[in-house]
C-alpha cells in the first residue's frame, strides 16, 4: 500500500485518521502544523497527502496544497475543513488537490477516496509500463 | 430647509402687503380729509365707498397671500379692480392735479411683485390709461361741474408735462420692482430645487443606510455561522470517526446505539449546512417579535436549500 501523510492540529483526529489508515495497510504518518509537514513532504516520498485545510501559524493547508502540487505533481492530495460549501470546494481543486471533504465524515468515505486514488495510481503505472 | 424654501419670496410678499395697507388706507383716509375740506361737489360718501372697496381687495389679497397662492386669475382681476377703484379716487380728488396719482403704482408694484414681469407690466399700461382717461374727465364738460379742480388753474402743457413724468414714473418702478421680484423668485425657485435634490439625497443615503446596516448584519450572522460549523464539525468528525472504530474493533452486540449516535452527529452536520444557507440574501428576513427579525422561511423550503 501506499504511504500516507496527515496534517490536522488537532490530536485526536490524527489519532483516529491513523488507526484508520493503518488497518487498511497505509504507511502512516502524522504532522501537527504546515511548517513540520512541509518539512516531511521535502525529506519523505509520501504518496497521499490528507490535509485539514485550517492550520495554526503563517501557512494553511491551501498553501501546502499549492507548494506540493507545484514541487510535486505525482503526490495525490485530499484536502478536508470543518468548512462546507461548493465555493469552498472549488477552492480546493483549483488550488490542486484531488479531493475535498467536508467533516464530519464516515469512515468508510474517506478510505474509499484514497483507495480509488491509489487504485487510479496503480493503473496508470501499470499502462506506463 | 421647509422654512428656507420659500422665505425670501414669502417675506417679500407678506412685507408688501404690510406696505399695501398702509399705504392704501391712508392715501384715501386723507382722500377724504381732503375732500371734506375743499369745495368738491362730489358726494364724500362716494369717496368713503371707495374706501371701502380698496380696503376689501386688501383683504382679498391677505387671503390670496396666506390661502390661495397657486390661484393665479384672482391676482389678475384684483390688479385690474385696483386699477379701476385707484382712478375713480384720483378723479374725484382733483384727476390729473390729484396728490394722490402715486397710488397707481400700488397695483404695479403689486402685479410686478405678486404675478411677474409680464403682469406688471400690464398693469404698469393700464395705469397709463387710467390716469389718460381721468386727465380726459377731468377736462370734460360734463364733468367739470363735480370737479375740485374748477378753481385751479393749469395749462395743457402743464398736464401733458405731468402726464409723461408719471409714465415715467410707472414704467421705471414696473422695470426696478419686477427685476427686483424676479430676482427673489430665481433665488426661490434654485432654493426649491437645492432642496428637492437634497430630500433627494438624504433619502437615498438613508435607504444606502439602512442597506448597508442590513448587509453588515448578514455579514456578522454568516461569519458567526461559518465559525460555528468550522468549530463544531471538528469535534463532530472526531465523534463519528471513533463511534464507527469502536463498532469495528469492539464489536458491540449493541450496535444500534452506536449507529444513532452516529446518525446524530450526521444530523447536526446537515442542520449546519442549513443554517449557513438561511444566511443568504434572497431569504428575506421578517419580523417575529417587535424589533426581532427571523429569516422568512418554511419548513418546506428547508429541504429544498439542504444538500
Amino acid at each position: 500500500m501506499g504511504r500516507i501523510l496527515i496534517i490536522d492540529d488537532e490530536q485526536e483526529m490524527r489519532d483516529i485518521s491513523y488507526q484508520i489508515f493503518k488497518i487498511e495497510g497505509y504507511d502512516v504518518d502524522t504532522a501537527a502544523d504546515a511548517e513540520s509537514a512541509m518539512f516531511k513532504i521535502k525529506n519523505n516520498p509520501y504518496d497521499f497527502l490528507l490535509v485539514d485545510l485550517v492550520l495554526p501559524g503563517r501557512l494553511n493547508g491551501l498553501d501546502i496544497i499549492k507548494q506540493v502540487r507545484k514541487d510535486m505533481p505525482k503526490v495525490k492530495i485530499i484536502a478536508y475543513s470543518g468548512f462546507s460549501g461548493i465555493d469552498i470546494a472549488e477552492k480546493v481543486i483549483r488550488a490542486g488537490a484531488n479531493n475535498f471533504i467536508a467533516k464530519p465524515f464516515r469512515r468508510q468515505e474517506i478510505i474509499n477516496v484514497v483507495n480509488d486514488l491509489y487504485v487510479e495510481n496503480n493503473v496508470k503505472h501499470s499502462m506506463a509500463m | 430647509m421647509d422654512i428656507m424654501k420659500t422665505k425670501n419670496y414669502n417675506s417679500a410678499l407678506y412685507w408688501w402687503n404690510y406696505v399695501r395697507w398702509l399705504s392704501t388706507v391712508s392715501f384715501l383716509s386723507l382722500g377724504i380729509l381732503q375732500m371734506s375740506l375743499s369745495r368738491t361737489k362730489f358726494n364724500i360718501y362716494a369717496f368713503g365707498l371707495t374706501l371701502l372697496a380698496i380696503t376689501l381687495l386688501n383683504i382679498a389679497y391677505s387671503l390670496w397671500i396666506e390661502n390661495y397662492k397657486s390661484n393665479s386669475l384672482f391676482p389678475v382681476i384684483h390688479n385690474i379692480l385696483d386699477i379701476i377703484i385707484f382712478s375713480l379716487a384720483i378723479f374725484m380728488t382733483g384727476g390729473i392735479n390729484s396728490p394722490f396719482l402715486w397710488g397707481y403704482l400700488i397695483p404695479i408694484l403689486t402685479s410686478s411683485i405678486t404675478l411677474g414681469r409680464s403682469p406688471g407690466f400690464l398693469a404698469s399700461v393700464l395705469s397709463v390709461f387710467g390716469l389718460l382717461g381721468v386727465s380726459y374727465l377731468s377736462n370734460a364738460a360734463f364733468f367739470q361741474q363735480f370737479n375740485v379742480t374748477n378753481d385751479t388753474a393749469f395749462t395743457s402743457s402743464l398736464e401733458t408735462k405731468t402726464l409723461l413724468s408719471f409714465v415715467c414714473l410707472f414704467f421705471l418702478v414696473y422695470f426696478i420692482s419686477s427685476f427686483l421680484a424676479n430676482a427673489l423668485r430665481m433665488q426661490n425657485d434654485d432654493l426649491q430645487d437645492l432642496n428637492t435634490q437634497l430630500q433627494e439625497k438624504n433619502k437615498l443615503i438613508l435607504e444606502s443606510q439602512e442597506k448597508l446596516i442590513e448587509m453588515q448584519k448578514r455579514e456578522t450572522i454568516y461569519n458567526m455561522v461559518f465559525t460555528l460549523q468550522h468549530e463544531l464539525n471538528n469535534p463532530l468528525a472526531i465523534l463519528a470517526l471513533q463511534s464507527e472504530m469502536m463498532l469495528k474493533e469492539n464489536n458491540i452486540n449493541d450496535n444500534g446505539r452506536l449507529k444513532s449516535i452516529s446518525d446524530c452527529i450526521f444530523r447536526i452536520k446537515q442542520i449546519m449546512v442549513k443554517i449557513q444557507k438561511f444566511n443568504s440574501d434572497a431569504i428575506p428576513l421578517r419580523d417575529a417579535i417587535d424589533g426581532v427579525k427571523i429569516f422568512d422561511i418554511e419548513e418546506s423550503k428547508l429541504e429544498e436549500i439542504a444538500y
